[in-house]
């Protein structure tokens, strides 16, 4: 685990997607606020994991946005629309 | 006599040596301690279910049904009960987890502990004894851990910086994590991630160096509070750290040079030899 170059990204959706009942804005408002997280290796991972989160838009006008840190010391942002 | 003879002997002798203090029930309560308060985290909010999914889903008894056991194994062990038979079903039930839910490297050292403290009270044909050789097996364990984790660091993506230098500004960009600014502004530079990383991996090697070697208690404390201090900080891991702090603090003997020393301060000191006249 320490020998791969790994990815990590924030993901949000604006405006929130519902679950259960309850609004998230953000991947971090469903996990444990220390030590637990749900992670990837790939920011493509990412990706795959908020389009999947669109599935509980309440607008069609849904956008999620990531920002992704990579290994090589980059930092990009980017935003995509829900379909 | 044989050297084969001599050399069961000397084992016979090790595997029957009762250990010189209370260290290791002290270690036995303590990781079960902090193992106990993840497990109870993890049944009440279904962390590692959501660690393998995000997404809402159906609980997966079987997950639950094994939090059940460590969250119950792990109360015994912290009260002192049947060691034997919760140790044995702790580090079961920790295996299981890691071999067919979720294959997390904290879960397997864990089921390892497990195993050798279930026998920290004799096992189930000697019960009421310190077995010296527990006690050994885990130093050797901790002793390994280090080494290995520092030497499996040595590569260029390591070394670069980029596993810390994501790892933080994830927790920043994700969590808001609380970085004071200068802290976060300097993680936030590849060549000092790189340094910190090179130090880390350096300071892991040491310390397998002195848990191999036993000594000395000091410095031994002290590395791992700075790997386990900066892992829980900066990284976001803090059962890990806290029991990697313990074993390290509980288990490595006190050296006798340092006993000695404490000796010598709590005594009065020696009269000089010019004030005798």
């Amino acid at each position: 685990m320490f020998a791969i170059r790994i990815d990590r990204c924030s993901i949000r959706w604006d405006p929130p997607i519902e679950i259960a009942g309850a609004r998230v804005s953000r991947w971090h408002d469903r996990t444990f606020p220390i030590e637990f997280d749900t992670v990837y290796d790939r920011a493509q991972a990412y990706e795959g994991a908020a389009r999947l989160g669109c599935a509980f838009r309440t607008t069609h006008k849904t956008v999620f946005n990531l920002v992704c840190v990579h290994g090589d010391g980059l930092i990009d942002e980017s935003s995509f629309a829900c379909h | 006599m044989s050297p084969v003879s001599l050399a069961i002997e000397r084992i016979s002798q090790w595997v029957g040596a009762e250990d010189a203090d209370q260290s290791l029930a002290t270690f036995r309560r303590v990781f079960a301690g902090v193992w106990l308060l993840y497990d109870a985290i993890d049944l009440v909010w279904g962390t590692t279910e959501r660690s393998l999914s995000w997404f809402p889903h159906a609980r997966d008894w079987r997950l639950a049904a094994l939090q059940v056991v460590l969250v119950a194994s792990g109360l015994m062990l912290v009260v002192g009960k049947r060691i034997w038979m919760f140790g044995m079903a702790a580090a079961a039930a920790r295996a299981t987890e890691a071999l067919e839910m979720f294959p997390l490297n904290d879960f397997y050292f864990c089921s390892i502990v497990y195993a050798l403290i279930a026998h920290s009270g004799g096992g189930p044909f000697a019960e009421g004894r310190r077995p010296k050789w527990v006690h050994d097996a885990l130093l050797v364990e901790f002793a390994w851990v280090y080494l290995a984790t520092g030497v499996l660091k040595l590569n260029r993506d390591w070394l670069s910086g980029g596993h810390l230098f994501v790892r933080t500004q994830y927790l920043v960009q994700s969590q808001d994590w609380p970085f004071p600014l200068p802290v976060e502004r300097a993680l936030r530079s590849l060549p000092i991630d790189g340094v910190l990383a090179t130090v880390g991996a350096a300071l892991e090697i040491l310390l397998s160096g002195v848990m191999f070697a036993r000594r000395p208690y000091r410095l031994g404390v002290t590395l791992a509070v700075a790997i386990h201090g900066a892992g829980a900080l900066i990284t976001n891991v803090w059962f890990f750290s806290a029991s990697m702090i313990a074993g390290v603090a509980l288990l490595l003997p006190r050296t006798h040079r340092a006993k000695s020393l404490t000796d010598s301060r709590l005594r009065p000191p020696p009269r000089a030899a010019s004030d005798d006249g």
